[in-house]
């Protein structure tokens, strides 16, 4: 029942819920087209752009000037710009001009008489007008003239490389500029097979290596083991099958694998030596259920991929970079039942539905030339030229990553490193954020130099002269009013946790507001760290996530370190360990401050800095906790580190207690929600 | 009522017959005799069995009193059949398709299942002989009885001066609720069907509005069917649907050969579907027709079980009748023109709508988007409150810019201006949000905008919940959907289209509507603002299926009685939408659709809402800025004489971004100030000089070229294309637009 809420109108669906489902969401957008444009950001979040293309016309086989399209399965357009339809069912090729208006139709013959494709399923056109079509259950590539004449068939290929079981079901075909043909067969892992013009058999090209993983290496040691019968029962691990490719005019070969057994580089771009050189980015939707089925190249070198599970069409930069994805399945023109092909024509894109027989022209929109064009002059370095472009994508959606990014480039190009720092930032790339930001420094030096040489004199001076004043003071006699034993615990944890002990000066009011000072610091360090070193969602945040992380955790420390030292004879009570431990929080407290202040003013470069920092404040908190405890209880040093053990395991048995009794839990409301939707329906 | 004796009849007949072919000859010389020659033939001649029954100004109502079909025919001879005469003929239609062709009434109904069966009033009814005929003032009523699933359903067939009256007598139907209930009833699913030969199309009324050529879309056959004024909110939907538009004007219309009708559901609308099909899937004939909704249904999820359940309501609607009119259109007047003109006629006669388009007043609408609530940053600690996008004090600077760029009318919509912006519940009395400028500031922008004539207007909520306020509980005061549970609104995911069930928000029932509204009606007087505007009411509407249940009708009125609260307010209220029910008290309809679907099925866009309203209602386009191209919104704004409108604003807009407003994401104005400037001089002058008239006429010349005609004689010729044309020996530029003064 699911299906029906997407699928509204036709006979198969006119209930009364259907029709209920027919408004879209009401949200205040205007949006021009069928469907929902997207692209994924750098946070993996699908998030709305702007509509990039826009369907133009829908034609049927009658506005070809044939009768109707009999489940069409490829297409391609040849270098004069004319598309050639593959009509699988009908057994023919219905061409078409530059302009979309109706060419000629080929009918293929053999010998003089028709010929008839089983399942034809690929179709490509060579530069000398030659028609080469792929037959999955002809087993066979047809090479015919341009008036349709078979000049050759190329059956299943006789060679030592071929395994015995092979299945020659060509799927694909194309030529590439010097006359060598690639044929893609179904269910072949091998990759694709390379044929001489003559047809004789060349070899393999492009398989791709099994990834090395842990499955594939236990198989392994299994197959050594077992016997064949045995070794059937173990799931073979293959190279994952391509659907489709397309060759550049460069001669680099682009291939496409479904996609849902792997979760990137579906799309690889292979050179002459069969090596890939994209990234290996996640094509398609970054869901499980993705079925990519063809994708096209354009002169520019945009990639677009057809997903024909979702009906949506994804388009990516030169290197694999996401632009958007627009489209869908459903009744309107823009929308598919079972789109099987995409190409290009010059700038527009055209989508073969195979169930409807019709082919859908799509038109560039602004936005999207306007994201083509900056892409282009950004991949050139031409970084002022983009300016124009950027800003009107900027315009039609004012969070496009890759366009404030564009805009950062033109900014820091012009030496205005906040404004680009700015546009970095919404872009959120830490690197170039990080360069910005550190050309803005040294000219922020640069311009208050003279005041941070005082400030550094000041910085020297200072405490010397305040040091060589105390000096006088630091005779101690006991009796240190308790308001200053935080501080001294700090920077005397041995010395000032024994006087602690013993002169019993600990203040659990104190304890707290250093509690509560650890927690304000601890957001503090989640919002407020430095960009370039900041991986937290800032935007995100959560307040009671926080308070558990923080605080949450310290209470469980000291409950359970107060529960194992009990059995350890501890000499510490409760409230002492409590107050004690809050104490060694100091540090981190008054570190961290430093620690985030850095992160503000430091560069991604001079990132050792920061760390450094951060590990002196986790060690100096760390040997404060240790010597709190240590004093405390009146240990030793060996039993501080066992107890401290015993400690962590008790924190850890507490953990999962806690979170199976939230499952149980969240699993009894989910119990009552239900009985109670059932009682209600019920009644 | 005048009856006709069998005598007078008969003389008339002969008298029809004899001069039969004269009238075609000179009706219509050219045209392909097959096209005429079917439809003028009287049906006494053709098809037996057909008793006049009434008759009103021209025409004549004939009934078949056997077959419980019916027929009009005017005074040229020319015939409307409920059942094409020639449906038995049909090599297309097999079996139960052409007994449906020969039914009045197709009717829909559950089983104690909840299983969905359909039946159509020849198979169970006619040829069974349980059904009663019996002459009424003005024309007759049937009473078909479905036997075995004990309906009694009564369909009255009454003749006026234009044209027939179908109405569905729902108070008097009759059912056996205990085994079978009824669903929907679809009336007369043929009347006047377009047979293949003819040439012709269908009107449908798809957003904007839309044509169905008779001959089909290239082979593409599915059937079209819709909701009138969209979705039922109140009926969750788990999945995100299709972006579609919605239907906003209850009214189809048929054109074959040199006649055809507009049909105008003039009772029970928002419980209506529309539904229309071309020949040569079913049978041989092309049909629209409009199907009304008796009772609700909805499909739930059972978790447990893992399969879906339906549920029907046990109310049905509370409507004493639903009605749909068919007027009759012939010559010159049959053609979408002629519908939306007889249709705008219907509006000022019978459906309370005053002219209120004035000579020379073509604003330019700007709407606001005041704040946004959401999580912010102070010192790094998160806060939730309104991040301001649009200040009053930067709406007086937005108002600046447009007069420095020389824009001269200008009118605001301003929309989240209120405290706590779009993380309102609801709104209970105008109070401007503090972070925006507080009330002092709205008194400010009110008054300067009073000073440069700038009408502002207020938008308010009366109905979308984000939570619970004083006396209005979120789950409590939430319409319910057919469940039983609050209907919750959801947003979707892009990838797989799930409800993002995390933060829903809910509707507030129907019932307590008005009550808000007249509540905050009361506080409209504490700011000095040109009126108040809602963005929900003309555009929506929901039922509430409850306890205390409110059906979609009920819904309507209330949604009526609601906009005149808002309109009596300040005496002036902006519609955004603009569905039907809402036209009485729109004082101005912003985001006027300019769209259709774009359903496969349908041939060609015709702007027929506007040309209905046009010159009668001032209107504006959707927000040009947020529409694909803006270019070409901007034309289609010019193609019908509305106004232009952006939606705008000043600042912070990546706070939208974790929003649910994250597809604004094209408003900052100074992005736009020069594009809408410059499109507002380009255009002024036409718009203002044809603000007060209708139009007359709309053709398209090329297939990017259209031209519309104003009563005035103004012609105005839009080039939508990419290449330049040459129309009536003159120039026209890509995508650009001329004028020719009548």
């Amino acid at each position: 029942m699911k299906r029906t809420y997407r699928t509204i109108l036709g006979a198969a669906c006119r209930s009364l819920i259907c029709l209920a489902a027919l408004a879209a969401v009401s949200l205040p957008c205007v949006a021009q087209g069928a469907s929902r444009s997207y692209t994924y950001n750098s946070r993996e979040e699908a998030v709305p752009t702007a509509a990039p293309y826009q369907a133009e016309t829908v034609l049927y086989g009658a506005d070809m000037g044939a009768d109707a399209l009999n489940a069409p399965k490829d297409m391609f357009v040849s270098d004069e710009g004319e598309v050639y339809l593959l009509d699988s069912g009908n057994s023919r090729i219905v061409v078409l001009n530059n302009d979309l208006s109706p060419a000629r139709v080929v009918q293929p013959t053999a010998d003089g008489s028709p010929l008839t494709f089983q399942e034809a399923a690929g179709i490509s056109v060579c530069s000398d007008g030659r028609i080469l079509v792929a037959d999955r259950a002809g087993q066979a590539v047809y090479i015919l003239d341009a008036e349709g004449r078979q000049i050759r068939k190329i059956g299943k290929p006789e060679a030592a490389v071929i395994p015995e079981n092979f299945q020659f079901q060509p799927i694909k075909v194309e030529e590439d500029s010097g006359g060598i043909l690639y044929v893609l067969s179904d269910g072949s892992y091998s990759g694709a097979l390379q044929f001489e013009k003559d047809g004789v058999f060349m070899g393999f090209y492009g398989s791709e290596k099994v990834d090395l993983t842990v499955k594939v290496l236990a198989n392994y040691f299994w197959k050594n083991l077992l016997s064949d019968k045995q070794q059937e029962g173990l799931s073979r691990t293959v190279p994952v099958e391509f659907v489709s490719f397309c060759i550049d005019e460069k001669d680099f070969i682009f291939t496409i694998r479904k996609g849902n057994e792997v979760k990137n580089g579906q799309v690889r771009k292979l050179n002459a030596l069969g090596e890939n050189v994209l990234d290996a980015n996640t094509f398609g939707d970054h869901t499980d259920d993705i079925q990519l089925a063809d994708l096209a190249v354009d002169d520019d070198g945009f990639i677009t991929v057809l997903d024909s599970g979702s009906g949506r069409l994804f388009q990516y930069d030169q290197d694999g970079g996401m632009l958007y994805a627009f489209a869908g399945k459903g009744m309107q023109a823009g929308t598919f039942a079972s789109p099987c092909a995409v190409e290009n024509l010059e700038d527009r894109l055209l989508v073969l539905d195979s169930e409807r027989g019709s082919l859908t022209v799509f038109q560039p929109t602004d936005f999207a030339n306007s994201i083509r064009r900056a892409t282009l002059l950004y991949r050139d370095g031409k970084y002022q030229d983009a300016m124009e472009p950027w800003q009107e994508v900027l315009a039609l959606d004012n969070g496009y990553e890759q366009a404030n990014l564009g805009m950062g480039k033109v900014y820091e190009g012009l030496g205005e490193y906040k404004t680009a720092m700015d546009y970095y930032v919404r872009g959120n790339d830490r690197d170039l954020y990080s360069d910005a930001f550190k050309e803005y420094r040294s000219d922020f030096i640069r311009q208050y130099f003279p005041l941070f040489i005082m400030l550094i004199v000041v910085a020297v001076v200072a405490p010397i002269v305040l040091t060589a004043k105390r000096k006088k003071k630091e005779v101690y006699a006991g009796g240190r009013p308790k308001s200053k034993y935080p501080l001294y615990c700090m920077f005397h944890p041995i010395e000032g946790y024994s006087d602690l002990k013993s002169e019993k000066s600990g203040s659990f009011m104190m304890a707290n507001g250093i509690l509560l000072a650890f927690l304000v610091v601890s957001i503090l360090v989640r919002q407020l760290t430095g960009f370039p070193f900041n991986t937290n969602r800032t935007d995100q945040f959560n307040l009671g996530v926080t308070i558990c992380s923080t605080i949450g955790v310290f209470i469980a420390f000291v409950l359970c370190n107060w529960a194992v030292t009990t059995i350890f004879e501890g000499k510490g009570k409760f409230l002492e360990i409590w107050t004690f431990c809050a104490y060694a929080l100091l540090p981190y407290i008054l570190l961290m401050i430093v620690v985030v202040i850095l992160s503000n003013v430091l560069t991604g470069e001079e990132a050792a800095f920061y760390t450094m920092a951060q590990g002196i404040t986790y060690a100096w908190t760390g040997l404060a906790m240790l010597m709190a405890i240590r004093e405390v209880h009146q240990y030793s040093l060996s039993k501080t580190l066992l107890t401290l053990l015993a400690t962590f395991f008790a924190l850890l048995v507490v953990v999962v207690i806690v979170a199976i009794l939230y499952s149980v839990f969240s699993q009894f409301i989910s119990f009552i929600a239900t009985l109670v939707t059932e009682i209600t329906l019920h009644t | 009522m005048r009856t006709i004796s069998p005598k007078r009849w008969l003389a008339g007949l002969l008298a029809v017959v004899t001069l039969l072919p004269f009238a075609v000859s000179a009706a219509e010389p050219a045209t392909d005799a097959s096209d005429t020659g079917a439809a003028v033939q009287n049906p006494s001649e053709r098809q037996e069995g057909y008793t006049p029954y009434a008759a009103a100004g021209e025409l004549t109502l004939y009934i078949n009193e056997k077959e419980a079909m019916f027929a009009v025919e005017d005074g040229d001879g020319r015939m409307w059949y409920s059942t094409p005469p020639a449906y038995e003929e049909d090599e297309t239609a097999q079996g139960s398709a052409k007994k449906r062709m020969a039914s009045l009434l197709e009717v829909s109904y559950a089983d104690t299942m909840g299983n969905i069966n359909v039946l159509n009033s020849r198979v169970a009814s006619v040829e069974k002989e349980t059904f009663a005929v019996q002459k009424i003032d003005g024309g007759a009523r049937i009473d078909f009885t479905f036997d075995k699933q004990g309906f009694v359903v009564p369909l009255e067939i009454r003749l006026r001066e234009d044209g027939v009256e179908l109405s569905l007598v729902t108070e008097e139907i009759r059912e056996n609720e205990e085994k079978y209930r009824l669903i929907k009833v679809g009336v007369a699913p043929y009347f006047s069907a377009a047979g293949t030969e003819e040439d012709g199309y269908m009107l449908v009324p798809d957003g904007c509005g839309a044509l169905i050529g008779l001959q089909g879309n290239s082979g593409y056959a599915d059937d079209y069917s819709q909701y009138v004024y969209g979705r039922d909110e109140a009926i969750t939907q788990l999945e995100a649907g299709e972006v579609t538009e919605d239907v906003r004007l209850p009214v189809f219309g048929m054109k074959h050969g040199d006649s055809g009708f507009v049909g105008v559901v003039t009772a029970g609308a928002s419980r209506t579907i529309l539904n229309a099909s071309v020949q040569g899937k079913r049978c041989a004939y092309s049909n629209i027709y409009a199907e009304f909704i008796y009772r609700d249904t909805d499909m739930v999820l059972v978790e447990k079980k893992n399969q879906t359940v339906r549920i029907v309501e046990s109310a049905h609607t509370e409507e004493p009748r639903q009605t749909v009119r068919y007027v009759f259109l012939v010559g010159e007047d049959a053609d979408y023109v002629g519908m939306a003109e007889a249709y705008r006629n219907y509006l000022l006669e019978e459906g309370g709508l005053t002219p209120k388009a004035q000579a020379d007043s073509a604003p330019m609408v700007v709407e606001l988007f005041g704040g946004v609530m959401a999580q912010q940053y102070v010192f790094g600690f998160p806060v939730k409150r309104v991040a301001p996008l649009t200040t009053f004090e930067d709406a007086q600077t937005i108002l600046d810019a447009l007069q420095e760029a020389g824009v001269d009318q200008v009118m605001l919509n301003y929309t989240y201006w209120n405290k706590d912006g779009t993380g309102a519940p609801l709104q209970t009395s105008l109070k401007p949000e503090g972070r925006l400028g507080g009330s002092s500031g709205l008194k400010k922008l009110a008054a300067y905008c009073k000073e440069q004539e700038t009408p502002l207007y207020l938008d308010v909520n009366v109905n979308t919940m984000v939570k619970s306020a004083w006396g209005y509980n979120k789950k409590n005061d939430a319409a319910a959907s057919v469940q039983k549970n609050p209907a919750m609104q959801y947003r979707y995911e892009f990838s797989t289209g799930d409800a993002i069930v995390s933060s829903p928000t809910f509707l507030l029932t129907p019932r307590k509507v008005l009550g808000l509204v007249e509540k905050l009606a009361g506080s409209a007087d504490r700011y000095d603002i040109a009126g108040l505007s809602t963005s929900f009411l003309g555009e929506a509407l929901y039922s509430d299926f409850g306890k205390q249940a409110v059906p979609r009708d009920q819904a309507e009125g209330i949604w009526r009685d609601a906009l005149g609260t808002l309109a009596g307010a300040k005496g002036s209220l902006l519609v955004d939408g603009g569905n039907a029910y809402a036209l009485a008290d729109a004082a101005f309809i912003t985001g006027a659709p300019m769209d259709s679907s774009r359903y496969l099925m349908e041939t060609e866009e015709v702007p027929f809402y506007q040309i209905v309203l046009h010159g009668i209602i001032p209107m504006s386009s959707g927000a040009l800025n947020e529409y694909g191209d803006v270019r070409q919104g901007f034309l289609k704004a010019v193609e019908t004489g509305s106004s232009l409108q952006f939606r705008w604003l000043a600042q912070n807009e990546t706070e939208l971004q974790e929003t649910p407003y994250n597809t604004v994401i094209s408003a900052r104005y100074t992005d736009w100030l020069e594009t809408a400037a410059g499109q507002y001089q380009e255009a002024a002058e036409l718009l203002r000089a044809v603000a007060d008239q209708t139009i007359t006429g709309h053709e398209r010349l090329f297939d990017d070229v259209t031209r519309t005609t104003y009563s005035d004689g103004t012609a105005v010729v839009v080039n939508f294309g990419e290449q330049a044309v040459t129309v009536d020996g003159a120039e026209l530029p890509a995508e650009s637009f001329l004028v020719n003064r009548g």
